[in-house]
């Protein structure tokens, strides 16, 4: 589980790992700025995707998918033990990660705040 | 980003299309939008950024090869109730017929973008209407979403129109 937040101040999208999953990520946080953020979509069945190779983190098939990844040459950040609530972030330009896949407590408020902190066009 | 793109964006967006319109926004899974489109998730995330995204890009073309077609056929008819048939028969239709009915009940209290595009929508049915119609055209414009509204209530309505 994590807290994804907006900094408008500093034009970031935080992501703040809470208690054991900053264990298993190998990170407390991660900061990506807004200009780099596509989007936000609620995605359960983005669990069910390949995971591809575990570049740093933790991984326990159906227990927890946790740190980096790379698959299909993308790379990726997974923190989720609860599919129902993964929330996908799509990244642009990015020099760490091509998506996020983090689980959140109401997925529904964190993708309405990021997708109102990213115009599409 | 300027990977070359390994599908049809715009059978994608056909095909979403027609998923939002029947299911509606939130009924709408990325699942049933992997599974319709053929489109790996990789490749829709990459390609669309977000449902949202997507859904924003399903409407714009709605309003760009169905709606507006359907208003200009519409503005060229000067008899008041061949206009009005035709609108009620015409508009938002497709085969992703009640998109903009459907974005404008659900999405459009929560999302300005999405208000925006149905705003854009109606009022292209209002001046459509108004060489029929002169000022009674927004009243008018009321009648069509009205009877699509109904006419969408209907069970088993057949698939068009």
């Amino acid at each position: 589980m994590a807290l994804i937040d907006i900094d408008r101040e500093r034009g970031l999208l935080t992501v703040e790992f809470q208690g054991l999953d900053k264990l298993w990520t190998f990170k407390s946080r991660l900061e990506i700025p807004l200009a780099h953020v596509r989007g936000a979509t609620h995605d359960p069945g983005m669990a069910r995707e390949p995971k591809g190779i575990r570049v740093g983190g933790t991984h326990f098939p159906g227990v927890i998918t946790a740190g980096r990844f790379r698959h299909d040459g993308e790379r990726l950040f997974w923190d989720v033990k609860n599919p129902d609530k993964a929330v996908v972030i799509e990244l642009a330009d990015a020099e760490t990660y091509d998506r996020l896949v983090i689980e959140v407590d109401d997925p529904r408020a964190t993708v309405a705040l990021v997708e109102q902190a990213v115009s599409h066009r | 980003m300027g990977r070359p793109r390994a599908f049809d964006a715009d059978q994608a967006i056909t095909a979403a299309a027609a998923l939002f319109a029947a299911h509606g926004y939130e009924g709408t899974s990325v699942d049933d939008l992997v599974t319709a489109t053929g489109v790996h998730r990789g490749s829709l995330y990459k390609v669309f950024g977000s449902k949202r995204s997507l859904h924003l890009t399903v409407l714009r073309n709605h309003l760009d090869h169905e709606i507006r077609p359907a208003t200009a056929a519409i503005a060229g008819l000067t008899d008041p109730a061949q206009a009005l048939a035709a609108a009620i028969a015409s508009y938002d239709s497709g085969p992703a017929a009640g998109l903009l009915l459907l974005a404008a009940a659900e999405r459009a209290p929560h999302d300005p973008e999405v208000a925006a595009l149905v705003a854009e929508g109606v009022t292209a049915l209002e001046d459509a209407l108004r060489p029929s119609h002169g000022d009674a055209a927004p009243q008018l414009a009321s009648t069509v979403l009205g009877t699509r509204l109904r006419l969408r209530a209907q069970p088993h309505r057949s698939k068009e129109n």
